[in-house]
């Protein structure tokens, strides 16, 4: 078992950086070759993927959350599959060469870093923990997905506003397209972090948990969930423009990564998974 | 027989000579029928589209054929082809199927990689046909030119960028909008760039058009013509709230938006992006416009930087389009050397089955009924296994001058086959055609 998981455990980002670079080559020059292998390739990835974090939780029964690396492998396959679904739904490949450059990143720094837990919180196999951490990581995906497609649309805005006519002109798909799955994603995001958190609420009153009011990784997801929260009400009744949405889906885009890195390094909560 | 083409095209000769050497149908019709009745040429093609006319034929004589299409157009049309010569080209044999195939696929059209040429040429081929002056030869490298045009278009991307303002307007609204037939555009003055690009517009799905202009008349008149709304140009600030496109080519001297007019439309529109296209001389909305959140304003400058890359980009995709348009022609060629090598298939095949008959007639009388039939099968099976390989070998040595042609003289003297075409005697050019047909329909 433990070959098994070390094995996919290069393999996975071996195959995430051949997907890219299939990614990279459709993006930059319209290669017929990468056009017909990238998606098969990063299919394949999601499906060993699956099977690699299935195999993670038999071998020590927990959800892969334990470590913080556990959890950018599990944040790495949440955001490919919905990418996925949405390269299925516009049929455009070209934006893949940003988000699996997310992807590859997320799970290259857990594959560097991943050790096995030596000991499992019993907490870690408790459903309702299960389903707080799986909403979780959903809603971290729906904002990540939100924001690259902020960024895409941002950079299309600018180069047609200026009349700059280029790679990112050529390549992408229309503003309005990227407008909707930011602001889609965003709103996905929001309501499973909603549910994350009110799932971590009961959580804590089942625990018993002093002192939880002022942790600094609640505060900073508490943030980026209102951040969301204004995306979707600000897009939806208050008549923000997507540029708006943008932007704010990449503040808090830049919050969630700031708790997931910084605090987690630098600050000690009760808040011991990720 | 030789391939030839004679005509004139956007880079011969100027719009008013190419407007009166175009022949409609019924003339084309008219002049097939007469130049297989008059058989200078073999088999003809006319090809008459607004940017050029050209003759394709297969003749005995290319000087003759040339003359005689020239005089053609010149009785026909009233041109005065020998003051101008530079008007009228011609080429012959290779590099006339090879110019067929380049007009095919986009790559001769004064609009480099436009896709009506193909659906033309398609036209010319289904004439020839239907007059019966489309032969084996022409319509087999028709074909080769039609499946050159179809493979340009799918394996390149000549046919990508905006070559014309208009298009280039079009295109840049869909790199906003998902979606044109859900869109509203409004159209500030009757002129023909605005129309022109409006007809963009509607091509690419827009249902919802207004036409604004100070002559409300005009307007009217234009909004009937493209199935539109009129509107008076006093009530184009209430249209700009609610239109998505605007295409604005007035011939006002000075703005007539504002910066505070626009910003106070912007407000009103929720959010809601507008594009606006100012294609007007001197423009006609304020240029500071452009900085407003939601205002996306391009004027004539934009758009002539987007043909620029159009043109740019289609440029880039030449030498992939000559490279299937030199695969297409070798096939053409290999199968036109072929040909020459039909008489030697037919005369070998003719000597076998004498061969075979003379054969099974003598020893007819030693089998059954029930076997006779055996035996027609048995030897007819042998003979075909036989000659096969020789006929594919006869085929490849067409093609190779002198070494073939000394190798299929082998051919005829071993054989003992009566006479070698193109040898002294062989007087029928078209015969090896003839046999194709007849060879394609027994084999």
């Amino acid at each position: 078992m433990d070959i098994l998981l070390n094995t996919l455990n290069i393999s996975l980002p071996t195959l995430y950086a051949l997907a890219w670079a299939d990614y990279a080559l459709l993006f930059f020059r319209n290669d017929a070759f990468a056009e017909k292998t990238a998606p098969w390739l990063l299919r394949l990835a999601a499906v060993l993927h699956g099977i690699y974090l299935v195999l993670l939780e038999a071998h020590q029964p927990h959800f892969p959350v334990a470590t913080i690396f556990e959890a950018f492998s599990l944040l790495a396959l949440s955001v490919l599959i919905v990418y996925l679904f949405i390269e299925s739904r516009i049929g455009v490949l070209t934006t893949g060469f940003f988000i699996v450059g997310l992807v590859f990143a997320f799970q290259l720094v857990s594959s560097a870093f991943i050790t096995r837990p030596t000991e499992i919180n019993p907490l870690l196999a408790e459903p309702s923990f299960v389903l707080h951490a799986a909403t979780a990581v959903l809603g971290y995906s729906g904002m990540a997905i939100s924001a690259i497609y902020g960024l895409l649309y941002l950079m299309l805005f600018h180069d047609i506003k200026k009349s700059r006519f280029g790679l990112i002109y050529k390549q992408l798909p229309s503003l309005e397209v990227m407008a909707n799955f930011t602001y889609r994603a965003a709103t996905l995001g929001f309501i499973f972090l909603t549910v994350a958190m009110a799932l971590g609420l009961a959580l804590i009153a089942q625990i018993d948990q002093p002192g939880w009011t002022w942790d600094p990784k609640l505060i900073i997801t508490f943030v980026a969930w209102l951040i969301y929260g204004a995306c979707t009400a600000g897009s939806k009744f208050w008549g923000w423009s997507p540029r708006r949405v943008a932007f704010a889906s990449l503040t808090g885009f830049a919050v969630i990564l700031f708790s997931f890195v910084v605090v987690n390094l630098l600050f000690t909560s009760f808040h011991g998974f990720v | 027989m030789n391939l030839l083409v004679v005509g004139m095209n956007h880079r011969t000769a100027p719009i008013d000579v190419r407007e009166r050497v175009a022949f409609s149908d019924s003339e084309v019709r008219d002049i097939l029928s007469r130049t297989r009745s008059e058989e200078t040429l073999g088999e003809v093609l006319v090809l008459s589209t607004c940017n050029r006319t050209e003759f394709y034929g297969l003749s005995r004589d290319n000087g003759a054929a040339e003359m005689y299409i020239r005089n053609l157009i010149v009785r026909q049309k009233q041109v005065d082809l020998a003051s101008h010569p530079g008007y009228a080209y011609t080429l012959s044999d290779v590099e006339s199927a090879r110019h067929l195939m380049r007009v095919a696929t986009g790559l001769d059209s004064m609009l480099l990689g436009e896709p009506q040429i193909l659906g033309q040429v398609k036209q010319a081929h289904q004439l020839s046909v239907e007059s019966g002056a489309c032969g084996l030869v022409l319509n087999r490298l028709l074909q080769a030119a039609i499946i050159a045009g179809k493979r340009v278009r799918t394996e390149t991307r000549i046919g990508g960028g905006a070559i014309s303002v208009a298009s280039a307007a079009s295109e840049l609204a869909g790199k906003i909008f998902r979606n044109l037939s859900t869109r509203s555009v409004l159209l500030i003055g009757a002129g023909e760039m605005g129309e022109l690009t409006a007809g963009h517009m509607l091509e690419r799905g827009v249902s919802d058009l207004t036409i604004a202009n100070r002559t409300f008349s005009k307007a009217l008149e234009l909004s009937r013509e493209l199935d539109g709304k009129a509107l008076p140009l006093d009530r184009v600030e209430e249209a700009l709230v609610s239109a998505d496109i605007v295409i604005s080519s007035t011939g006002a001297t000075e703005a007539i938006i504002s910066e505070a007019q626009m910003r106070a439309i912007v407000s009103k529109r929720a959010g809601r992006p507008i594009y606006i296209i100012d294609i007007a001389v001197p423009r006609d909305f304020d240029p500071r416009i452009e900085r407003l959140d939601g205002v996306f304003l391009h004027n004539l400058d934009s758009m002539n930087l987007l043909v620029e890359r159009g043109l740019e980009e289609r440029r880039g995709e030449i030498p992939k389009a000559e490279v299937i348009v030199e695969e297409e022609l070798e096939g053409f060629l290999n199968w036109r050397d072929s040909l020459t090598a039909t008489p030697t298939i037919k005369q070998l095949k003719e000597k076998f089955e004498k061969i075979r008959r003379q054969e099974v007639a003598r020893y007819r009388g030693r089998f059954c009924d029930e076997d006779q039939e055996q035996l027609d099968r048995l030897t007819e099976g042998l003979m075909k296994k036989i000659i096969h390989p020789a006929m594919d070998r006869i085929r490849d040595w067409s093609g190779k001058e002198d070494l073939g042609a000394l190798r299929i003289d082998t051919i005829y003297e071993l054989f003992e086959l009566p006479r070698r075409p193109g040898q002294p005697g062989q007087d029928d050019l078209a015969q090896p055609e003839q046999d194709a047909v007849d060879e394609e329909s027994q084999w």
